[in-house]
């Protein structure tokens, strides 16, 4: 392995990372893709003949979902409750129809190819009507921001086995199994390793912990703070005991591993979790691994400032924008499935809550149809191969825009795009410590789910999620579970406000009372806490919940 | 008085070369294995999961040296193969169910995944035969690195592939079986 800098960076080469191979593009550890003939016209993932770590659960469900039945393959328009197929241009011309005189929003996946979101961004920058947006997870922009605004060094899973200590936020397991490795390669070589957990939702992360932090749905991070205080940082927050052992613990490391991952409905403090988790890993000699929901998500936050787009919270802020979709499922992202906003047209692989209440459907390429540069964990460049071809007639997202665009009578550019480099953001403002209003019991926070992917749009489609379990698990405490009258395995409604999910309880020991945690990787869960914007940017907030049988 | 030798005990002679293993302290409960084994056995997937106190864990078929699936069987469909595996002959099953009721650990499915409704469609062929885990002799067989799929999928390397001796030896657990304990795998 090589380490050179680039860019003020740590990029970091492994002589598996030279050769393109197809990688899973649902986070960042990306895992090598194989698929197999099921039959004449059917592929199913396959794996490698000796070990591989992977790939995990939701990496297994791509090779099904290439050929899914459900996939869209052209264009349609809704008329009168049902689909009507148009061709690209019909459909390009009702897009600007409806439009008029107004501003045009592309909303684009951020978890595409680098090539992919420059080529967009050429397009819209010729495009004088239309403004870009990068479309990653709120919790996991704020994240990122925050770390590298920290000046984080980026760790990649095979760097964890030299670590001497770990401090994990949230269920990092489930986020990226694939960490687990390096972190228990380490613990079966030094048993006494110390492992501090900082997690409200009792994921499963949690049980492999040698210090668990007691903490509360609002307090990651001010927990984090406190162990933050004992290597001498300057917080200003209290330590409790948990933190204190757990700060102690750490304090002899000399390379401290630092595993997060940006969970919703948690916290709204994201960017300062993450500028302090990489100064006080910086302080213990070691980096920080950030498990984000999407292989590019470092490369789409670093790309929007430099690639001049438009930041989510400001599109969906500003009036009088007509917003297209393109890749990504924004509605379900961020829980607004129920008409808060709307998006007109929609270009997806498989059918999801925004093609679900949008007025046209648009099909687009899967993004491990599409070779190209990706931002691996650790600031890995590398390049991919596509797993297979997208369907016959299916364009890519740069090329749905650049049809888009071609229609308003925007000239298409034949130059080929270079990947350019993805530079560390500096900068960025922080917001003001928010004040949480006190919540009763119990207070609802989502959870990392380890058989989904985002809000479940590709992976709710897979048929093993769907034997697996229709509906999504509910973690509660045993104490409360008594208390609200609700028995292990069964079917209960949680209710916030008006809106409610339909789940299924597991009595989970490892989780506080007064807390309930849902699996996020349903659109439904989602919708009970959903993202608002303030501020300049999206938050999502726990909130006080009701569980009924 | 003699007994009959059952078929199970007349081939228990061959015993199985190696077995999967679990190493109990690293499973980390992301269900790879059965995602893995799912998608490679045509939607029959063989790997469950109980839950034990605080744990998830997989389990799958012990190979047993004195296989009770195979003694129930009516249609003979059970079989012990040269290398000590207990295969389901694919067009000899007739789903009875009899092997899953006659397993002492309950691991042979016999309704995928608990979703009979899903899994009884006319249009599969799941639900109309019993799902049983072969170690993915269609790798293992001839190549004595391979490793079935579930194993290579595993993210944490908490499944092993390897002979019963040195499993023992390194004290990790023949999965399957002894998971219905509350708090019998208690994490460190």
């Amino acid at each position: 392995m090589t380490v050179e800098l680039q860019g003020g960076a740590n990029v970091v080469t492994s002589p598996s990372t030279t050769q393109a191979v197809p990688r899973c593009t649902l986070c960042p550890a990306g895992c090598e893709l194989r698929v197999a003939a099921a039959g004449p016209d059917v592929v199913r993932s396959d794996y490698a003949v000796r070990p591989a770590y992977g790939p995990c659960a939701r990496g297994s469900t791509l090779g099904e979902l290439i050929g899914h039945p459900r996939r869209i393959r052209r264009p349609a328009k809704r008329t009168g409750g049902r689909w009507a197929p148009l061709s690209m241009r019909e459909a390009s011309r009702a897009i600007l129809e409806a439009a008029g005189d107004r501003r045009i929003a592309i909303l684009l996946d951020g978890n595409l190819p680098i090539e992919q979101l420059a080529a967009a961004a050429i397009c819209c920058e010729r495009w004088e009507r239309a403004s870009l947006s990068l479309v990653v997870e709120p919790t996991d922009r704020e994240l990122l921001i925050g770390l590298d605004a920290g000046g984080a060094t980026y760790l990649a899973e095979d760097d964890l086995a030299s670590c001497d200590g770990f401090l994990m936020i949230g269920d990092v397991f489930a986020a990226d199994p694939r960490l687990a490795k390096g972190l228990l390669d380490r613990r079966a070589e030094q048993p006494r390793t110390p492992i501090a957990a900082i997690d409200p939702g009792g994921g499963s992360a949690s049980k492999f912990a040698s210090h668990a932090v007691a903490t509360t749905a609002d307090g990651q991070r001010a927990t984090l703070a406190a162990v933050a205080a004992t290597a001498g940082l300057d917080t200003q927050d209290a330590a409790g005991p948990d933190a204190q052992r757990a700060g102690t613990a750490l304090a002899g490391c000399k390379r401290l591993g630092v595993l997060m991952t940006a969970e919703h409905g948690r916290t709204t403090e994201w960017r300062a979790m993450g500028r302090l988790a990489a100064e006080l890993a910086t302080r213990r000699g070691g980096g920080v691994l950030a498990a984000p929901a999407g292989a590019n998500a470092l490369a789409a936050v670093r790309l929007e400032a430099q690639l001049g787009t438009v930041p989510l919270a400001e599109v969906l802020a500003a009036e009088d924008t007509l917003c297209v979709a393109v890749g990504c499922d924004v509605l379900g992202m961020l829980g607004w499935p129920d008409g808060t906003a709307t998006c007109f047209a929609a270009a997806a692989a498989l059918p999801n809550a925004t093609t679900d209440a949008a007025t046209i459907v648009l099909p687009v390429a899967m993004s491990v149809e599409l070779g190209g540069t990706w931002l691996l964990s650790g600031e890995r460049r590398v390049r991919t191969e596509p797993l297979l071809a997208p369907p016959a007639g299916v364009p890519a997202p740069a090329e749905v825009i650049a049809a888009l665009a071609a229609a308003d009578g925007v000239p298409a550019t034949t130059e080929p795009v270079e990947a350019p480099l993805p530079q560390r953001r500096r900068g960025d403002k922080e917001p003001a410590a928010p004040h949480p209003a006190p919540r009763g019991a119990p207070v609802l926070v989502l959870a990392r789910s380890p058989v989904h992917a985002g809000a479940g749009e590709w992976t709710g489609h897979g048929s093993w999620q769907q034997a697996l379990a229709g509906v999504p698990e509910l973690r509660i405490a045993p104490s409360d579970a008594r208390q609200m009258n609700v028995a292990n395995l069964a079917a209960a409604t949680v209710r916030v406000g008006e809106r409610s999910a339909t789940v299924r309880v597991r009595t989970a020991p490892e989780l506080a009372p007064g807390t309930v945690a849902l699996a996020d990787g349903y659109a439904e869960c989602r919708a009970l806490l959903p993202g608002r914007v303030e501020d300049g940017r999206i938050v999502c907030e726990p909130q006080t919940a009701s569980v009924s049988c | 008085m003699t007994t009959a030798p059952t078929a199970a005990t007349a081939e228990s002679a061959r015993v199985i070369e190696k077995r999967v293993v679990i190493n109990l302290d690293r499973c980390i409960e992301c269900r790879s294995c059965a995602a893995a084994c799912y998608y490679s056995h045509a939607n029959m997937p063989v790997v469950n999961f109980a839950r034990s106190g605080w744990a998830l864990l997989p389990v799958i078929c012990r190979q047993c040296k004195a296989a009770p699936c195979v003694d129930a069987c009516p249609a003979e469909a059970m079989v012990r193969d040269a290398h000590g595996v207990v295969r389901r002959k694919l067009f000899q099953c007739i789903g009875c169910g009899s092997c899953a009721r006659a397993c002492p650990f309950g691991v042979i499915p016999n309704e995928p995944a608990g979703t009979p409704a899903a899994a009884k469609r006319p249009d599969r062929m799941s639900g109309h035969q019993i799902a049983k885990c072969d170690l993915c002799a269609d790798r293992t067989a001839g190549d004595p690195d391979a490793v079935p799929r579930c194993v290579a999928a595993c993210p944490s390397g908490a499944l092993q592939f390897t002979d019963e001796r040195v499993a023992l030896a390194e004290g990790l657990e023949t999965i399957g079986g002894r998971t219905t304990a509350e708090h019998l795998f208690r994490r460190r």
